[in-house]
């Protein structure tokens, strides 16, 4: 296999993973509205997901920025900036994600109905916060993927 | 028995640590774009600088700074430290957020 084929087919699970993650994000964000519902094993598994998805993508950055950024910036800029931002949305979707995930599996730890309340609340607001990024990140993915691949 | 005390102060550590990550790497972000004259990148065909991965060890890097402050403040007054950490996860949300999108 080619470096370029296998470039192109990480490329692709990377993408679908993507889509994938955004529709895993939402089940927490929608689940955890309620400060008293548990989800671990959910929980658990879209940021293994989430995680995942960016390190197919940090892995594959270098190559793109070998082979893609400076032709897709000299054709269409536009697309190029699209990508930036797809690039600083994804590092707050992962960081939301991995915040939400650790918040919401430490709440049985603390002793006040309160304090777990509070940390509840952290985890569905970075849960939604992560679902947000992570649903621009995947159509700014697709906008650039569409117009230019390895 | 104690062990298990410190469980949630490490936790409020924890968050305060992750949140300052994308938090440093907008603020990082944003001031190369507003203060610093960068090159088109049209122009520049390769470089070995990856700004995305060095923006993302500074705020590593300032994770480790703030992680003994949050501490001292978790010991301090966990509920507070928490109710913090709440506002915290919007306003970096939206900080992020408005990097990302308006200051690519």
């Amino acid at each position: 296999m080619s470096l370029v084929l296998f470039l192109r087919v990480i490329e692709r699970i990377h993408g679908h993973l993507g889509w994938l993650s955004v529709a895993a994000l939402l089940h927490p964000a929608l689940l955890l509205r309620n400060p008293r519902r548990r989800a671990r094993l959910a929980v658990s598994l879209t940021t293994a997901f989430v995680v995942g998805t960016a390190f197919l993508g940090v892995s594959l950055y270098p190559e793109y920025r070998a082979r893609i950024k400076h032709p897709l910036f000299l054709e269409v800029p536009r697309l190029g900036w699209m990508f930036e931002r797809k690039e600083h949305l994804a590092v707050g979707a992962v960081a939301f994600a991995v915040v939400g995930c650790l918040a919401h599996l430490s709440v049985p730890i603390f002793a006040e109905n309160e304090t777990k309340h509070t940390v509840a609340r952290v985890a569905h607001r970075s849960f939604v916060a992560a679902f947000l990024f992570a649903a621009v990140v995947a159509i700014l993915g697709v906008a650039v993927a569409s117009y230019k691949s390895f | 028995m104690r062990k298990r005390s410190r469980l949630p102060l490490l936790v409020a550590t924890s968050i305060a640590a992750l949140l300052s990550i994308p938090a440093s790497y907008a603020a990082l972000r944003a001031y190369d774009v507003l203060f610093k004259n960068e090159p088109n990148p049209a122009t520049i065909a390769w470089s070995p600088h990856i700004a995305m991965f060095w923006r993302l060890a500074v705020g590593t890097y300032v994770a480790g700074m703030i992680a003994p402050l949050a501490w001292v403040a978790a010991r301090r007054d966990l509920a507070r430290t928490l109710k913090a950490l709440e506002i915290l996860v919007v306003v970096v949300a939206a900080w992020i957020g408005v990097q990302g999108l308006f200051l690519p």
